[in-house]
């Protein structure tokens, strides 16, 4: 190819020696799919979850309360990559799951233990994002559903809960542009998402550094535009704000 | 009321984390998973084959794969970090583990290994090309850093005849090679076979001029105690490869293919 003699003199650990991108393009595009495929999953297994502890959080009774607070605490307190060990060895270690390949390159004995981790790691965030939103819509609204002759859960369900999403939806994006770029700690253990090609891409080519630049525009490339949409929403969303 | 939805609540959330994965295994065992940590041309690596599949190549994956084809199974190769390949092989992820491994005490209390199937050449100290010269014998590393792959025999080369060197213990060699190439540690140890190899790939980086003792040979390592008694197998295919000078040709083989992949 024409512009691999751009890269001739080039060092194998130069930045942005990228000669070997023709041959071993389809590393980051299978990379890229698994990455997405990963995060979206997770944090749509998370949102229920996460749900739940908001509300549990919210309880009147303190040991639903202290629960939920001690699931958040320990999961946002802890690094990601313990928690994904602890998963893939101890729970995933007595729950076995037999190495079978769907969609020709996700192996569902390493993907389904990534994702609950990923999961259950971001249903504790997603959990305080949701607490915030529910707490952000005005008292009064309460109230005023209570004194309507709304039930406590009704007046959640139907009068705060709709409001409390305009909050939800923006913070709950942020969190999937986040994922997209933490679920790279699942190359560790060998899941193949987009690090994964990169460091695989590195070590077959000898081209020791330029396949994580690579990568680290996929990433930007992927996460910059969503960034600016969830801004443009939120922007849209407020409107009817002005009052 | 508010109390009994909480209630609720609080079990459906229990029901969700246990519910997270019930599928289990079944008994079967056709099949004989190989644990490998395939970022170590051209010992185990991985490449794109003819309709742009990936697979993993090397010596360490045809020996593997020789020794599944004579116990009548199939190879599956599970590819993980190199410092938790012990930890699958006891958690019973990998039946057998072929990842350059030279046996050590410390390993020899997690896993029993087979016979050995391959002498490399002796651990190199790779070092930056233009001071080279600097490097003549093992005191001229005092008071420099040294970089070594963690929880290998090389790391251990580092501590134990690097006399004054700090050592750098990272996961992969790749990184490795970068903290030479931009200067972040004045020499690398590798095994002597991956250390040609980046030798020539990169001009520069060249093999210094330092003797490091003997080579010591690679082994198959299986669960401690060989509960699904695989040595016997493993060893009498180890004989057979070794006998009729197999394991050279997959060398040569496996060399060929990193040619390639490099271009």
């Amino acid at each position: 190819m024409w512009w691999s003699d751009l890269f001739r003199n080039m060092s194998p650990a130069n930045f942005f020696n990228f000669s070997f991108l023709p041959k071993y393009l389809s590393f980051f595009v299978r990379g890229v799919e698994y990455t997405l495929l990963l995060s979206v999953v997770s944090v749509a297994l998370a949102v229920i979850p996460a749900l739940v502890l908001a509300l549990m959080r919210l309880s009147k009774n303190r040991l639903v309360r202290g629960l939920s607070g001690a699931y958040i605490a320990l999961f946002r307190s802890t690094p990601l990559m313990v928690q994904l060990y602890i998963i893939f060895y101890g729970l995933f270690g007595v729950i076995r799951i037999p190495s079978s390949v769907i969609l020709g390159f996700i192996d569902v004995s390493r993907f389904i233990p990534g994702v609950t981790a990923l999961a259950l790691n971001s249903s504790a965030y997603v959990a305080e994002i949701f607490r915030a939103g529910i707490l952000a819509v005005d008292k009064g609204q309460t109230e005023a559903a209570r004194s309507l002759g709304l039930g406590g859960w009704q007046s959640m369900k139907l009068v705060v809960l709709p409001q409390a999403i305009k909050n939800i939806l923006p913070a709950l994006a942020n969190e999937l542009v986040t994922m997209v770029k933490e679920s790279s700690i699942c190359s560790v253990l060998g899941m193949s998402e987009l690090i994964w090609g990169a460091k695989t891409v590195a070590t077959t080519t000898y081209k020791t550094l330029s396949p994580y630049v690579l990568a680290a525009l996929i990433y930007f490339a992927i996460n910059y535009p969503a960034g600016k949409a969830i801004e443009a929403v939120e922007r849209r969303m407020r409107r009817g704000d002005r009052l | 009321m508010k109390k009994v939805i909480s209630l609720i609540l609080a079990a459906l959330l229990c029901l969700a984390l246990i519910g997270c994965g019930s599928a289990s295994s079944g008994g079967e065992k056709k099949t004989i998973v190989l644990g490998t940590s395939a970022d170590y041309p051209p010992f185990e690596f991985i490449v794109l084959d003819d309709k742009g599949a990936q697979q993993f190549v090397g010596i360490d994956i045809s020996v593997a794969q020789t020794i599944a084809q004579d116990m009548g199974a199939e190879l599956q190769v599970s590819n993980m970090d190199f410092d938790s390949l012990m930890a699958a092989l006891q958690k019973g992820d990998a039946d057998i583990v072929l990842a350059a491994i030279e046996v050590t005490e410390e390993r020899l209390e997690a896993a029993d290994f087979s016979d050995p199937y391959y002498t490399d050449y002796p651990a190199m100290v790779l070092v930056k090309a233009d001071k080279a010269a600097e490097y003549t014998s093992l005191d001229d590393f005092a008071g420099k850093s040294v970089g070594a792959q963690t929880g290998t025999t090389k790391a251990d080369l580092v501590t134990d005849q690097f006399t004054g060197a700090n050592l750098v213990a990272l996961t992969s060699v790749n990184d490795l090679v970068n903290q030479l190439v931009y200067d972040k540690v004045d020499a690398i140890v590798l095994d002597g076979a991956v250390a040609m190899q980046y030798a020539q790939s990169n001009a520069d980086l060249l093999v210094a001029d330092v003797e490091l003792g003997e080579a010591l040979p690679y082994c198959v390592a299986v669960r401690k105690g060989d509960p699904d008694q695989l040595l016997t197998s493993i060893n009498a295919t180890i004989a057979k490869l070794v006998s009729e000078g197999k394991i050279d040709t997959f060398a040569a083989e496996a060399d060929a293919i990193s040619d390639q992949a490099i271009e």
